[in-house]
């Protein structure tokens, strides 16, 4: 399953940069089937659904990286709370309740109100809204580990706590909590189309072709094509970070 | 029918073990594993993990009183954490043997004992009905157990044991439990006493007593285990890097550490590998090398040859000796076995 999930988004990813340069905004005769020419056909515009999927794909990449950013930072910080304990427990655990009290919804609404949406200022407001996601899992996870006997054998031939945090609580914790990866990337991923779909992010991509889709019921082609990209494109994922072999 | 089966570190004593275990049913065989402190669930009370199962109460009181745990018995209540070692590897013997299995093979189960509880637990497992199988590295528990020896040679085929010119330490050490400041003043000290009288707490306010006074020092206990992500020569290229005070360092050398190996006769086979790759006595060499490269003054061991075979500790210590006169370290060590003269002992018995 690992590999034929890692060559699926392989493939997505070369061809996605191909049809990335190329123009795609030709208009053709709109509601095309399947032809040599068009081969997922045309949408309701008249543009060429096969071209506009994987030009959109790039987007969807770029969430992915901002996902994993977003794993690594809450890695960092749980550990350190877990580890650390005492001031910065307290602190981080502050910041994490008003996060999470915050609707994230409403905060990219108001931001389009006051600037255009970008993709890296719509990563960035998920960033800073979803690391907290799966912090109190990595929390508990560093405080286990640190009670373990060879990082208490570690503070006491007087290793430094920040060389502890960071050469073996993260690498572990990260370790122990990599099967949860997937969950953060696709919901980075099912955000971003999410909005699209909605109208608030204004690149013409696969949310807005579902759209399209929804629209036009008579022709089923548009909502199955965009919709099996997706699904294949997330169970790909899923499938990347399979960590199932290890428990063999 | 007691078989005994004794040999050095990393031979494969306990891989032979399981082999003989996996033929047998689970309700026939008992089986007691060399780290006894991860076999209790952290979380439950002793009481309840050990009335868990089916036993006559008679036998309870039985096996209490002669493993010499009647004592605890108002205090079973507590969780694992609040015992000794020695405590919990004599709970986790009560286990195994209120089974009353027909096989019960036992892992070093004289590693964290003292004299007389060995001697206790010689008596119950003679006699014991059922087959016994016993790894160990003491001479003396496995003579005592009357049973057959066998010694398990590099290609892992067992062979016969013949004893020859065995001394047993039996002299009498006066009660003396001096206070820091008289402590610190001595190279060498070795504590002993019964398991449960202390002398973990002992030792552990006399690091922070120590540390209060700005020494340099390091401590190593008891279960102590290395990183499980790292392989050994990153764990060991890790302190080098921590003696030089800094946060990385690419270019280490490794000189030291294979000029230490060879005077430990190890092989360098060892670097390339993980932790959980070792077997228990190669890891308790792997943490006393790494403390010998931090450059401590102070070294603070808690039985650091419990789990070792003999002749690598008489190795270890001869080692540990030689390094105090080079480098003028001080030694202070909680053990079981009087292996080597200190300038002072400390005895917790009356």
């Amino acid at each position: 399953m690992k590999k034929i999930s890692k060559i699926i988004l392989l493939i997505n990813f070369c061809v996605g940069i191909f049809y990335f340069f190329k123009d795609t905004s030709t208009i053709y005769q709109p509601f095309l089937g399947i032809s040599a020419k068009h081969w997922l056909g045309t949408n309701s515009y008249g543009l060429d659904v096969f071209s506009v999927l994987f030009a959109a794909n790039i987007y969807i990449f770029i969430m992915l990286i901002f996902g994993y950013l977003s794993f690594l930072s809450a890695v960092f910080l749980g550990s350190m709370q877990g580890y650390l304990r005492g001031v910065y427990d307290f602190i981080g655990q502050r910041v994490y309740e008003v996060i999470i009290s915050i609707p994230f919804f409403f905060v990219i609404i108001l931001y389009s109100g006051w600037q255009e949406l970008n993709i890296f200022s719509l990563g960035l407001i998920l960033l800073l809204f979803n690391w907290t996601f799966l912090l109190q899992y990595i929390r508990i996870q560093a405080l286990k580990i640190s009670m373990n006997s060879y990082i208490i054998q570690m503070q006491d031939i007087g290793y430094s706590r920040s060389r502890i945090l960071l050469f073996h609580i993260c690498p572990n914790v990260y370790y122990n909590t990599k099967h949860l990866l997937p969950f953060v990337l696709i919901l980075f991923a099912t955000s971003l189309t999410a909005l699209n779909f909605l109208g608030l992010y204004e690149v013409y991509g696969v949310g807005s072709l579902i759209l399209d889709g929804v629209n036009n019921l008579d022709f089923p082609l548009i909502l199955l094509s965009s919709c099996s990209f997706m699904i294949i494109l997330l169970l790909s994922l899923i499938g990347v970070f399979d960590v199932s072999k290890y428990h063999d | 029918m007691i078989e005994i089966i004794m040999g050095e570190n990393g031979v494969g004593k306990t891989t032979y073990l399981k082999k003989q275990l996996s033929k047998l049913s689970p309700k026939n065989a008992a089986y007691l594993p060399q780290t006894v402190g991860e076999i209790f669930n952290p979380t439950s009370t002793i009481y309840a993990q050990i009335f868990e199962m089916q036993f006559k109460e008679a036998d309870f009181r039985y096996y209490l009183e002669k493993l010499n745990l009647l004592y605890l018995e108002n205090n079973l209540h507590r969780l694992p954490y609040e015992f000794s070692a020695g405590e919990l590897q004599r709970l986790a013997l009560l286990i195994v043997l209120l089974k009353n299995a027909p096989y019960i093979f036992l892992d070093e189960p004289s590693s964290h004992l003292d004299t007389k509880n060995q001697e206790s637990l010689a008596d119950i497992l003679k006699l014991q009905k059922s087959n016994i199988t016993v790894i160990t590295h003491s001479i003396n528990f496995a003579l005592s157990l009357d049973g057959d020896i066998k010694v398990m040679n590099q290609n892992r085929e067992l062979e016969e044991f013949n004893p020859i010119n065995i001394n047993r330490n039996n002299e009498k050490i006066p009660y003396y439990v001096p206070d820091f400041l008289t402590l610190q003043k001595f190279n060498t000290t070795l504590i002993i006493g019964t398991s449960g009288v202390g002398k973990t707490t002992y030792l552990r306010n006399f690091q922070k007593f120590l540390l209060n006074k700005g020494e340099n020092v390091a401590f190593l206990a008891q279960n102590a285990s290395l990183s499980p992500h790292c392989k050994i020569l990153t764990i060991l290229r890790e302190a080098i890097v921590v003696r030089d005070k800094k946060l990385f360092n690419k270019r280490t050398d490794i000189k030291k550490i294979i000029k230490i190996f060879r005077e430990l006769k190890l092989s360098a086979k060892l670097l390339k590998k993980y932790s959980y790759e070792l077997s228990v006595g190669e890891k308790q060499k792997i943490l006393l090398i790494r403390m010998l490269l931090l450059k401590k003054q102070w070294l603070l061991l808690d039985e650091p040859t419990a789990n070792i075979d003999l002749q690598s500790a008489e190795n270890i210590m001869a080692f540990l000796l030689q390094l105090q006169k080079k480098y003028s370290v001080k030694l202070t060590i909680v053990s079981h076995v009087a292996i080597f003269l200190a300038d002072c002992t400390v005895n917790f018995n009356r």
